[in-house]
């Protein structure tokens, strides 16, 4: 039996098929499947081990500097979610950050960032006792980061007192911080 | 930039390459899914959740298999999962019909033929359904249909064919009328 169609069906087929695209038009991805995407956390799943083996040198670094030599803070003002940092440490040293995030409302917020492949489970937030704020402590080597807050699984959000970085990341500006080298932001 | 560009940037960690994969074959997807489902609400969360998961296992992905024709892949198996779904859900039915006469078009005005197509296309089974959207309205392969859909090319060849059997007298109505 042969599996071919025959011409005039084959006609009506395609004029039938070119209809339909015709009302079937090029759509972009709505904002909801992006704001998904980024929740998902792009490069936690991506083959990617440079930010795993940052983040292991930056603890291992850290319980030594920690115990010695000084503590950088990035200190938030109640109710604004507004990080500074205070870093005084030796050059080339990681430096311990920490990370706060006014979200009352919230049941989960998540750090995200290059330093920890963006993965929404890597660094959740340690909630405050009067509730408002959302806290978590890092050691980053000096340099350049990105990052953002997740906030209940499903929202990424920059930080809204930092710089933003120039570049969107679906849609969304990530937030940047800069860890000072020893010498001072 | 090519598929094959935009993956090894976003296996390199570029979360932008990802984005244009998903703005590059959004259309394509929803056109697909749309073809197999019709409903647009069931089509979108076909397509959404294509993504999300092609998202999740883009590390694992043979990259001897083209990128179009494993996201495809992914594509169909939720379409035949949300039309399992919707086939369980509880319908309930409109009696009134001054409410059924007054209540909008599921379509935007002059949708015409489409409307009458994607009806028709509802009444075959799923697997020709299948066939006769990836071949004719997506002009696919059939190479390429056999890695989407997990069947051999003389057995798709065979479905577009009855498809196109089960479509004629609804096509030949649509467009006598017209």
């Amino acid at each position: 039996m042969s599996d071919s169609v025959d011409d005039r069906l084959d006609a009506l087929a395609r004029r039938a098929a070119a209809d339909l695209r015709r009302a079937l038009p090029d759509a972009a991805p709505p904002a909801t499947l992006l704001d998904r995407l980024r929740a998902a956390g792009t490069a936690a799943q991506l083959p990617s081990s440079r930010p795993a083996r940052r983040l292991a040198l930056a603890a291992a670094l850290a319980a030594t500097f920690v115990a010695g030599v000084g503590i950088g803070m990035w200190v938030a003002r109640k109710g604004a979610g507004s990080p500074r940092a205070a870093a005084t440490a030796a050059a080339d040293r990681p430096q311990l950050v920490r990370f706060v995030f006014a979200a009352p409302r919230a049941r989960r917020v998540s750090l995200v960032g290059e330093f920890n492949g963006w993965n929404a489970r890597a660094t959740p937030m340690h909630r405050s006792a009067d509730g408002v704020l959302w806290a978590a402590s890092l050691a980053l080597p000096p340099g350049r980061h990105l990052y953002a807050f997740v906030v209940d699984d499903s929202t990424w959000l920059p930080d809204p007192d930092a710089p933003l970085a120039p570049d969107s990341w679906f849609g969304v500006r990530n937030s940047v911080m800069v860890v000072s080298d020893g010498t001072g932001l | 930039m090519t598929d094959a560009a935009l993956l090894a940037r976003a296996a390199a960690g570029d979360p932008a390459s990802y984005a244009a994969l998903v703005s590059q074959h959004y259309s394509a997807c929803l056109r697909v899914a749309r073809g197999i489902l019709r409903d647009p609400a069931d089509a979108e969360d076909a397509v959404q959740d294509t993504f999300l998961r092609g998202l999740k296992s883009l590390a694992r992905r043979d990259e001897q298999v083209p990128f179009r024709a494993w996201l495809f892949r992914i594509l169909i198996n939720r379409c035949r999962s949300v039309a399992v779904e919707r086939s369980r859900r509880v319908r309930r039915f409109v009696q009134d019909e001054a409410a059924l006469e007054s209540a909008p078009s599921r379509e935007p005005p002059g949708f015409g033929n489409a409307e009458a197509i994607m009806e028709a296309l509802q009444r075959i089974d799923p697997p020709l359904r299948e066939a006769f959207v990836l071949k004719y309205v997506e002009e696919l392969e059939y190479t390429e249909m056999a890695v989407m859909t997990g069947v051999g090319v003389s057995a798709l060849k065979m479905r577009v064919k009855r498809a196109c059997e089960a479509l004629r007298p609804h096509l030949e109505g649509i467009y006598r009328e017209r």
